[in-house]
């Protein structure tokens, strides 16, 4: 019985310990380049397959902010990828064998809108698989194909972040509305050295922002310093979406007794700085801190005497 | 059928407004400075130097220009807990008032009527006292109660300090002091630190405890 509850305690124990929660990064396709990739028809009729595995892929990565499919209006899109070559030769020991083995090569242009070619990307890869089905053929051909796919696609995103193409798709510029909250934050029975400022922010619109941060400026208006915030969740309002954020920041260098304005900023689908919101915060006087600090001893003090005349008044009844 | 509902359903109402309102509960430590009780001879005995736990427990809800507060605090010790003296001092004191408050900038000041007092209460099993190892316990079972009107006044500044004062018709009789503080711009989960004291005829405590509010 004491085993089987020390057990359920521990498992208790873990668990708790393991569902705390961290915070969460923004996701990745927040800090993405915002273009806008339309797919052609391929050159040859019978790539089409490989182009709608194209477009799938495309569609779930986080390369592209837009994807729009053939036939598609040139100057909405940003480039253009074209699948122009696809081979597979697929090769097999003998007609009861268990082996498959391809070799497969890729050809994927990538177009500017006037369908002139920038790039061309070719890959090549074998795939050796063994199969008991005896009615299966090429079981790992989803698999090339999808392989050769990513790996162009990879090259195709270095390239991007090169500044191979620039972007000129016509914006939808957005205000958003913004609901944030900036306190300072001081000891506590938890924290006995704390000086944070705790930043909350929710931001709502339609398309996702970008690296938000937190400025804090002196009067003079130089930076004392600058922090981005933590993503946190992500909320559906209506046809808005809801992105809040937030972050918790030491301040300990910052003097006692004195104001700093604060900025919240973020990057808008120009990757241009926008300020959302702006306001003042006004640190405590030392003295106050001081004191705080003293307020936390004696409360962990009264605590502690609770806890032990409770224990001392126990220990007489036995 | 009347006589059942309507005690039912004013009960009701009364538990709705209570759990609508700001509650807010504490603990503390106290000690007893003196504490007038019968012994099982007749005499007067005085108690003192008794250690207490304290706990409180209150309801603070608005009505109009009216507020209504109800709290009870009990403070409370006993030595001889699991074998069989279920408490050797117990001070109940109920608590519940109207104030009408008058708010000048920062200032809050309110005067306040109502209804509470104390209750003590001193128990030993009479098994206990007669051993010969349980000779410290004084053998008194003793009950008293002083509950009545009570008159009083609140004084609050900003939101780290607030006093309340109440007392009796007759101030000798009971009076309570009660003081919260805490520092200047706390969040609003930081309890109040509260000091406490308890004076009457034949008793007087004190208290030093914390204040948690909603």
């Amino acid at each position: 019985m004491k085993n089987i509850l020390l057990f359920i305690a521990l498992s208790v124990y873990i668990s708790g310990c393991a569902s705390i929660p961290g915070k969460i990064l923004p996701p990745i396709y927040e800090e993405r380049y915002p273009f806008i990739a339309g797919i052609a028809n391929p050159t040859n009729e019978k790539d089409s397959t490989v182009t709608s595995v194209l477009v799938d892929i495309i569609g779930k990565s986080e390369l592209v902010s837009g994807l729009l499919n053939a036939p598609c209006d040139n100057t909405q899109v940003d480039f253009l990828l074209r699948v122009d070559r696809f081979n597979v030769e697929i090769r097999k020991s003998g007609l009861f064998s268990l082996r498959w083995k391809m070799q497969g090569s890729l050809l994927i242009s990538l177009l500017d809108r006037d369908l002139k070619t920038l790039e061309s990307y070719e890959e090549n890869a074998t795939s050796d698989e063994k199969s008991y089905n005896l009615f299966s053929h090429a079981p790992g051909l989803s698999l090339l194909t999808t392989s050769l796919i990513t790996r162009i696609l990879d090259r195709v995103s270095q390239d991007l972040e090169s500044g191979i193409v620039k972007s000129k798709h016509l914006l939808k510029m957005e205000d958003k509305v913004s609901f944030s909250s900036v306190s300072l934050k001081y000891p506590d029975i938890s924290h006995f050295r704390r000086r944070n400022v705790l930043i909350t922010t929710k931001l709502m619109g339609t398309q996702p922002p970008m690296n938000v941060r937190f400025q804090l400026n002196r009067k003079d208006g130089s930076e004392v310093f600058s922090q981005k915030l933590y993503f946190e969740h992500l909320r559906n309002v209506n046809r808005e979406k809801e992105w809040s954020f937030f972050n918790e920041v030491s301040i300990s260098e910052l003097p006692f007794n004195s104001r700093f304005n604060y900025r919240l900023v973020s990057n808008d689908i120009e990757c241009k700085e926008v300020e959302f919101e702006n306001g003042m915060v006004e640190t405590i006087p030392g003295e106050l801190f001081r004191l705080k600090q003293a307020e936390v001893i004696a409360q962990g003090t009264i605590i502690t005497v609770f806890a032990g005349l409770f224990v001392v008044m126990m220990l007489y009844s036995i | 059928m009347i006589r059942k509902t309507f005690p039912f359903l004013c009960f009701f109402l009364l538990l709705f407004s209570l759990v609508n309102a700001n509650h807010y509960l504490g603990f503390g430590i106290g000690y007893t400075a003196k504490n007038v009780y019968e012994d099982i001879t007749g005499s007067k005995e005085t108690e003192k130097g008794i250690p207490l736990l304290t706990a409180n427990f209150g309801f603070a809800g608005k009505m109009s220009i009216v507020r209504l507060e109800a709290n009870i605090e009990t403070d409370f010790f006993g030595m001889d807990l699991i074998t069989g003296n279920r408490e050797i001092t117990f001070f109940g004191k109920p608590e519940a008032a109207f104030h009408i408050p008058l708010q000048v900038d920062r200032f809050t000041f309110s005067a306040c009527l109502g209804y509470g007092g104390i209750y003590r209460r001193r128990y030993i099993k009479e098994g206990s006292y007669l051993s010969v190892d349980k000779h410290y316990l004084s053998p008194a079972n003793f009950e008293d109660c002083t509950i009545e009107l009570l008159y009083g006044f609140t004084f609050s500044f900003s939101d780290f300090l607030r006093t309340s004062v109440m007392f009796t018709k007759d101030t000798g009789m009971f009076h309570n002091l009660k003081l919260l503080m805490r520092t200047a711009r706390s969040d609003s989960h930081i309890p109040y630190i509260s000091i406490n004291y308890c004076g009457g005829k034949d008793v007087t405590t004190y208290a030093l405890g914390l204040s948690f509010s909603k």
